[in-house]
C-alpha cells in the first residue's frame, strides 16, 4: 500500500512536470509567433509610408498635367458645359455639332440682398445613361457628369493625342526632381550677357551675378496656343553625382568618430519612451492604441 | 581464540565491512545524484531561458518606433501629402577594409547604379578616409544587388529623408530641411518644433494650401512667363471669409528635394518677401477708403481735364479723359488725377490710419518667417498722400495686396492671412472691421464694373463673374523711373456677387508680344492669367460657372458716360 501511494505520488509529480513544460513550450511558441507579427506589422508599416510617399509622387499634379497634355487635351469646363435645363442637354448630346445652348444675354439681374433662386441646373438621364440626375444650385459643387467628349470641338483640344514613349512616367524613387514640361533653352538670352536680374529696388536679396541660370529658362514661344506649346515633353533628369557639400563630409567625420566613442565607452542611450500616436496612413487610432496596450502590457511586468 | 569467537569475530568483521561497503556505495550513488540533479537542473535552466522565456528586444518590433516617423508629414487641406520622411538606404564605404579589386568595384557599383559619377565612385573607394559617402536613396532593389556583391567593405546607412513628392510645387510654402534634418524655411521652418514633437509625430501637419489650386496657379503663371518672358511672377489664392491661404506662387521656383542645385535666386519668395509697388490696383482701396469716410459719393465728379501739380511734378493719366470724371468713372478708366484729388480730400491721417488698419504698414502676419517690411513714405506729406492713393511711394507684397482685397469685398472685415487650415464648419477668426457692408457692395460692383467694362475685360471668364483692377508699375531703378521695366498686378476676387476666393497674379518685366500689340499693361498679361486660373479652379472650389448671373450694373450705368471698352 505504501508502494503504491509513493509510486502515485512519483508517478503525478511527473506527468504534471512534463505537462507544465508542455505549457511552457506552448507558450514559448506563441510568444516567438508574436515577435515574428511585430517585427512583420514594422515591416508593413515602414513599407506602407514608402508606398504612400511613390504614389503621391507618381500623381503629382506637373505630371498628371503632362499626362494630360500629351494623351487627352483636356481643358477645364467653361460655361457651356454647364446645361440649363434637361431639354438643352439632350438637345445637344443628341447632335453633336450643335452648340451647346445659346448665351441667353439677360438684364443682370436681382440684387445681392434678394434671396437666392430655387436650384436651376437640373440634368436628367439622357438616352445613353451618360448623365446622372443632379440638382445644382447657382453656386453649388461643379457637375459631377459624365459627357461624352465631342468630336466636332476640334478647337478645346489641344493636340491630337499621341503615344508618346517619352511622355510615359518614369519615375524613378531615386530622383524626383526633373526638367518642367516647357522648353528650356540652353542659351543666354541674346545680346546681353550682363543683363541686370532686378527683382524689386527694395527687396533684401542682393543682385545675383549668375544671369543664365534665371534667365535662360523663359524662351517665349511663338506657339498660337500656350497649352500646344507644353505638349513637348522632356525626359526626367535623374540624379547625375550626388552634390556633395561639406555637410556631408562633416557628417561622415561625425560617424567615424562616434564609431570610435561607442567602441570604446559607454553603451548607448536608450530610446525615447513610446508616445501616443494619432492616425498615419492606414493605421486608424484604434489600432494603434491596442498595439500600444500590448506594447505595454509586454514592458509592464517586465 | 576459540574458533567460535574467531568465526563471529569474523562474521562481525564481514558485517562491518559490507556495511561499509554498503554505505560507500550508497554515498557514491547520492553524490553522482547530486552532480547529475545538478547538470539536470541546468539543463532545464538552459532550456527555460532560451526557449521559454526567450523575448526578442531587437529593433525590428518596435512598431511604436516604425509609426512614429522622425519628422511629422506635411499634408494639404485634402489630406494629399506635401512632404513626408521614409527610410532610405545610402550606400558608403569603408575604402581600408574592402578586399578585391577597387576598379572592378567601381565597375559593378555603377553598373548597378546608372546615375553615379564613375570618377567619383573610383575617388570615394580609393581615399584615405575610414568612412566615405558614395551615394544616397538607394532603391531596394538596387541594395540587393549591391548587397550581391559581398563586398565587406561596403555599408549601407539607413537614414531618413525627407520627401517633396510634388517636386517644385508649393516650394516657397513648404520651404526645406538641411541635411541634418532641421527647417530652414517656410513651413518646415516655422513650425520646426512641432514637427519634431514627440507627441505629434504620427499626426500630419495640416495646411490651408489646396495642391490642385496651387498646381492651375504655377503653371498658368508658368505660362505667362513663358510667353511675356517675364523674369519672375508671384500669385496668391486666398479665401475672403477666412483668410486661408489656398495657393502662393512665386517662380521661378526650385525643388525643395534638391535645394542646392537650383540657384539661391529661385529661394526668394516673392509673394512674401518682394515688396514692389503696386500701382493702380491701389486705386481700390482709396476709393474704398473715400465711401467708407463718407467724403464722396458715386456722382461726386472730380476734374481729370488737365494733369494735376504737386511740387515740381505732374500727376498724369496713362490714358487722359481730358473731363471731369464721376467716381466710377476714375475707378474704371484708372485715373492717377482723380484718385489723387479724392485722396487729398480725404487727408494724410485718415489715409494712414486705413493703410494701418489694412495691415499695409507691417509685416503680414502669417506662418512664415520670411516676411518682409512694407516700404511706406517718411515722412507722409501732401504729395505722398496723392502718390499713395494710386500705389506708388508705398511698396507691399502680393499678400498683403490679397489680404486687403479680401477686406474690401467679403463685407468690409480684415483678416490675417493663414496657412493652417480652417476645418469647414470651424467659425472664422473674428478678424477687424474696417469697412461697412455698404462700402464693400459699392466696390464690389466697381470692380465688377472694371472687368466688365473698363481695363480688366480680358479678366472676364463667361460665368463666373470675376471682378478686380489692373496695377502697372514701372520698377524704381537708379536715377528714376525704369519705364521699360514693369510689375503687373491684376488683384481680383470671384465671384463678385458673392466673392468667395481672391487671385492676385503678378508678373515681373513681362515683355509686349505680337499678340498684344507690343503693350504690357496688366490688362494684357496678368488679366488673361487670372482668367484662366478662375476657370481651371472655379469648379474645384465649388464655384459653378453661370452666365445668368452677374453683379447688378444697372444702379451705376447713370454715372459712366462713355461705354467704350478700353483694353490697356
Amino acid at each position: 500500500m505504501r508502494n503504491y501511494g509513493r509510486m502515485v505520488m512519483a508517478c503525478a509529480t511527473i506527468i504534471s512536470a512534463v505537462v507544465c513544460f508542455a505549457v511552457s513550450l506552448e507558450v514559448g511558441d506563441r510568444r516567438e509567433q508574436v515577435q515574428m507579427l511585430k517585427r512583420q506589422i514594422a515591416r508593413d508599416v515602414k513599407e506602407m509610408r514608402r508606398l504612400q510617399a511613390e504614389w503621391q509622387i507618381r500623381v503629382r499634379p506637373a505630371q498628371l498635367q503632362r499626362l494630360n497634355d500629351s494623351y487627352f487635351g483636356l481643358t477645364a469646363p467653361t460655361a457651356d458645359r454647364y446645361f440649363a435645363s434637361a431639354e438643352a442637354y439632350v438637345a445637344f448630346a443628341a447632335d453633336t455639332d450643335s452648340v451647346p445652348q445659346e448665351p441667353q444675354v439677360l438684364p443682370a439681374i436681382d440684387t445681392m440682398d434678394e434671396p437666392q433662386p430655387a436650384p436651376r441646373t437640373y440634368l436628367t438621364q439622357a438616352g445613353n445613361g451618360e448623365a446622372r440626375v443632379v440638382a445644382l444650385s447657382s453656386d453649388g459643387p461643379a457637375v459631377a457628369m459624365r459627357v461624352p467628349a465631342p468630336s466636332a470641338r476640334p478647337m478645346e483640344r489641344a493636340t491630337q493625342p499621341r503615344f508618346d514613349a517619352h511622355a510615359a512616367p518614369r519615375v524613378q524613387m531615386a530622383s524626383w526632381s526633373e526638367e518642367p514640361a516647357m522648353p528650356r533653352a540652353a542659351a543666354v538670352r541674346s545680346g546681353n550677357p550682363a543683363v541686370h536680374i532686378q527683382l524689386a529696388s527694395w527687396s533684401p536679396e542682393p543682385l545675383p551675378s549668375d544671369v543664365r541660370a534665371v534667365s535662360a529658362g523663359f524662351v517665349s514661344s511663338q506657339a498660337d496656343r500656350p497649352r500646344k506649346a507644353v505638349s513637348k515633353v522632356a525626359e526626367d533628369a535623374v540624379a547625375s553625382k550626388p552634390a556633395k557639400p561639406k555637410t556631408e563630409a562633416v557628417r561622415e567625420e561625425r560617424i567615424v568618430k562616434e564609431e570610435r566613442q561607442v567602441a570604446s565607452a559607454a553603451p548607448a542611450r536608450p530610446k525615447p519612451a513610446a508616445p501616443a500616436a494619432g492616425r498615419i496612413g492606414g493605421l486608424d487610432s484604434s489600432t494603434i492604441a491596442s498595439i500600444e496596450r500590448l506594447t505595454a502590457a509586454e514592458e509592464g511586468p517586465q | 581464540m576459540n574458533p567460535a569467537a574467531l568465526r563471529s569475530l569474523r562474521i562481525q568483521l564481514a558485517g562491518h565491512r559490507q556495511q561499509a561497503l554498503e554505505q560507500s556505495r550508497q554515498r557514491l550513488v547520492i553524490g553522482v545524484l547530486v552532480f547529475a540533479a545538478i547538470a539536470v537542473i541546468i539543463a532545464l535552466r538552459l532550456v527555460d531561458l532560451a526557449v521559454l522565456k526567450a523575448v526578442d528586444r531587437s529593433p525590428g518590433t518596435d512598431i511604436l518606433a516604425a509609426l512614429r516617423p522622425p519628422r511629422a508629414d506635411i499634408v494639404d487641406r485634402n489630406g494629399e501629402v506635401l512632404a513626408t520622411t521614409i527610410k532610405v538606404q545610402a550606400l558608403a564605404v569603408r575604402p581600408h577594409k574592402v578586399l578585391g579589386d577597387k576598379a572592378e568595384l567601381t565597375r559593378r557599383i555603377v553598373a548597378i547604379v546608372p546615375d553615379l559619377d564613375l570618377a567619383f565612385v573610383e575617388q570615394q573607394l580609393r581615399s584615405r578616409a575610414k568612412f566615405r559617402y558614395v551615394t544616397r536613396r538607394l532603391t531596394p532593389e538596387q541594395v540587393t544587388r549591391l548587397n550581391a556583391i559581398g563586398e565587406p567593405g561596403l555599408e549601407f546607412q539607413e537614414e531618413a529623408e525627407r520627401v517633396y513628392p510634388n517636386g517644385e510645387l508649393a516650394a516657397h510654402v513648404l520651404g526645406y530641411t538641411n541635411i541634418d534634418g532641421k527647417g530652414m524655411a517656410g513651413i518646415e521652418r516655422s513650425f520646426d518644433q512641432r514637427l519634431l514633437d514627440e507627441e505629434q509625430l504620427s499626426k500630419p501637419l495640416q495646411l490651408s494650401i489646396d495642391v490642385r489650386v496651387q498646381h492651375a496657379l504655377e503653371y498658368e503663371l508658368t505660362l505667362a512667363m513663358q510667353k511675356f518672358s517675364a523674369i519672375g511672377a508671384a500669385g496668391v489664392i486666398m479665401n475672403v471669409h477666412t483668410g486661408e491661404v489656398l495657393a502662393m506662387a512665386s517662380l521661378p521656383s526650385f525643388d525643395p528635394n534638391a535645394v542646392s542645385r537650383s540657384p539661391s535666386s529661385t529661394w526668394f519668395n516673392r509673394a512674401t518677401q518682394g515688396v514692389y509697388e503696386l500701382g493702380s490696383t491701389f486705386k481700390a482701396f482709396t476709393t474704398a477708403m473715400a465711401l467708407e469716410r463718407g467724403v464722396v459719393t458715386m456722382d461726386k465728379k472730380y476734374d481729370a481735364t488737365k494733369p494735376l501739380p504737386i511740387g515740381r511734378f505732374r500727376i498724369r493719366d496713362d490714358h487722359p479723359k481730358n473731363r471731369w470724371l464721376t467716381i466710377p468713372e476714375i475707378f474704371i478708366y484708372s485715373s492717377n488725377i482723380g484718385t489723387a484729388q479724392m485722396a487729398l480730400e480725404m487727408g494724410t491721417e485718415a489715409q494712414q490710419e486705413f493703410m494701418r488698419k489694412l495691415g499695409f504698414l507691417e509685416p503680414e502676419k502669417i506662418e512664415l518667417k520670411e516676411t518682409a517690411q512694407p516700404l511706406f513714405p517718411n515722412p507722409w506729406g501732401k504729395a505722398a498722400t496723392m502718390t499713395v492713393s494710386y500705389g506708388h511711394g508705398i511698396a507691399v507684397t502680393p499678400l498683403h495686396l490679397a489680404t486687403g482685397m479680401a477686406a474690401v469685398v467679403n463685407g468690409g472685415v480684415w483678416r490675417p492671412a493663414t496657412l493652417a487650415v480652417i476645418p469647414t464648419g470651424t467659425a472664422a477668426p473674428a478678424g477687424q472691421r474696417i469697412f461697412s457692408t455698404e462700402t464693400s457692395r459699392q466696390m464690389r460692383a466697381l470692380l465688377r464694373m472694371v472687368v466688365v467694362d473698363g481695363t480688366g475685360k480680358q479678366a472676364d471668364a463667361p460665368g463666373y463673374r470675376i471682378g478686380g483692377k489692373t496695377g502697372t508699375a514701372e520698377k524704381p531703378g537708379v536715377g528714376g523711373y525704369q519705364r521699360k521695366s514693369l510689375i503687373t498686378t491684376f488683384a481680383s476676387a470671384f465671384p463678385m456677387d458673392d466673392p468667395k476666393y481672391v487671385v492676385i497674379a503678378t508678373l515681373d518685366e513681362p515683355k509686349g508680344i505680337k499678340e498684344t500689340y507690343g503693350f504690357a499693361t496688366a490688362g494684357w498679361n496678368a488679366a488673361p492669367v487670372v482668367k484662366s486660373v478662375v476657370q481651371r479652379v472655379g469648379p474645384i472650389l465649388g464655384v459653378e460657372p453661370n452666365i445668368e448671373r452677374d453683379v447688378d450694373l444697372r444702379p451705376y450705368h447713370q454715372y459712366v458716360a462713355e461705354k467704350t471698352s478700353l483694353t490697356e
